[in-house]
């Protein structure tokens, strides 16, 4: 076991043997955020297993650089962005066939995939996480207002890029 | 209802409708799995389900000894002990065989319960074991669980030998094991849906004045009447 001993925190190894737990605040972050990081996941990657691992690695990653995110300040907005780009890299091409695939919708999935990036997560948290908007807050550590601000522009845009076909039917 | 408003709306009714489905599906993640996996990767070791057996006995002895203190009769008996002892000189006391028979020796194993409570594990002991050596199973398994707690593992085993002998089991080791656990696990399920009445600060009191009330560095205090009173008073059982 002492073979995945690992670099700790503060470059200190952590030795495997010992019983370690996890830092509580750490452990409170995962039990809160696991549930939607797992939905986000699932939603991009449309495989449990894919979601999971990618979840996984993303934990995993903000453990070993726990200490430096709490001090930085905005604890939320770095883990979000160690999620983003853990689950966003985990099949960088196919996630826009997922979500054509989810959505059943190719011009809704592909619209969303141009989206930008915190536009795109406030959709997806949204729309297809079911969260409240207070907890896509807490989750991209911005304020509810800027969630919602997001939230306007990426409708707008959505709605700009529907082929003017569904444009006129509707 | 202009036509850009309508193609954000049908936009909307499909992710709203693609969430459904999503949630829909999404199987419950094992939590526990998930964070051990993390302890493993991360070079954490991963912890046991179990309760170190340490920890285990302390908490054990801890609800077998207020157990102890609140059942029925408890304070009977540590009045009747407390008499006998009364009449004892202190010097002889113990020396004599009739001292076994006289004593009221549940007396004694409730009081060592509350000296243990009351943070005189030392006296306790001496006492736990002048009654378990008389006979009183209770005592065995209080010796058992206090040295196992300590990590002393010669002398749980001992005490829990004394234990078996004195409640006269099959000679089948696996009842012999049964047994013992379910003692404890008993007491802990009793704790559990019976709060135990709470070491008050006038029961701590009056074992703190018993244990000083002489010379200095005295291990083993004896009860007395006030004493009776007051876990009496605390646990309100007769």
């Amino acid at each position: 076991m002492t073979d995945d001993a690992r670099a700790g925190a503060g470059g200190s190894p952590v030795i495997a043997t010992g019983v370690l737990p996890f830092p509580l605040d750490f452990e409170a972050l995962y039990l809160k955020n696991q549930e939607h990081y797992h939905r986000f996941a699932l939603a991009v990657l449309n495989d449990r297993q894919d979601a999971e691992d990618a979840v996984h690695r993303a934990y995993f990653e903000i453990l070993a650089h726990w200490p430096d995110l709490l001090a930085d300040g905005n604890v939320h907005q770095q883990t979000w962005a160690i999620l983003r780009r853990t689950v966003i890299s985990e099949k960088l091409t196919s996630y826009r066939d997922n979500l054509a695939e989810l959505t059943e919708d190719n011009d809704v999935a592909r619209a969303l995939c141009t989206l930008p990036s915190r536009q795109f997560d406030v959709m997806v948290l949204r729309y297809l996480c079911g969260c409240a908007t207070a907890d896509i807050a807490w989750y991209l550590g911005v304020s509810a207002s800027t969630v919602d601000y997001h939230g306007r522009k990426a409708k707008h845009r959505l709605e700009q890029a529907m082929p003017a076909r569904i444009r006129r039917s509707n | 209802m202009s036509a850009q408003k309508g193609s954000v709306s049908h936009t909307e009714q499909v992710l709203a409708a693609a969430g459904l489905r999503l949630r829909a599906r999404q199987p419950a993640f094992d939590v526990p799995a998930g964070l051990l996996r993390l302890a493993r990767d991360a070079g954490y070791s991963p912890v046991p389900d179990t309760v170190p057996s340490v920890s285990r006995a302390l908490r054990h002895l801890k609800e077998f000894v207020s157990w102890s203190l609140d059942q029925p009769g408890a304070t009977t008996h540590v009045e009747r002990y407390a008499a006998t002892l009364g009449e004892s000189d202190a010097y002889r006391l113990l020396t004599r065989d009739r001292d076994t028979e006289e004593i009221d020796l549940d007396g004694a194993h409730v009081f060592a319960c509350m000296l243990y409570l009351a943070g005189h594990p030392e006296s306790a002991q001496f006492w736990w074991r002048f009654t378990a050596g008389a006979g009183i199973g209770a005592s065995a398994l209080c010796l058992q669980l206090l040295h196992r707690s300590r990590g002393e593992t010669a002398e749980a085993e001992h005490w829990r030998e004394m234990l078996l002998l004195v409640v006269d089991l099959d000679d089948d080791v696996a009842v012999k094991a049964t047994f013992v656990s379910t003692v404890g696990r008993f007491a802990a399920y009793t704790r559990r849906h019976r709060p135990p009445a709470p070491v008050t600060p006038a029961l701590d009191a009056e074992v703190r004045r018993l244990a000083t009330q002489d010379d200095a560095d005295r291990l083993v205090c004896r009860p007395d009447a006030g004493l009776a009173r007051r876990l009496q008073d605390c646990t309100g059982s007769l």
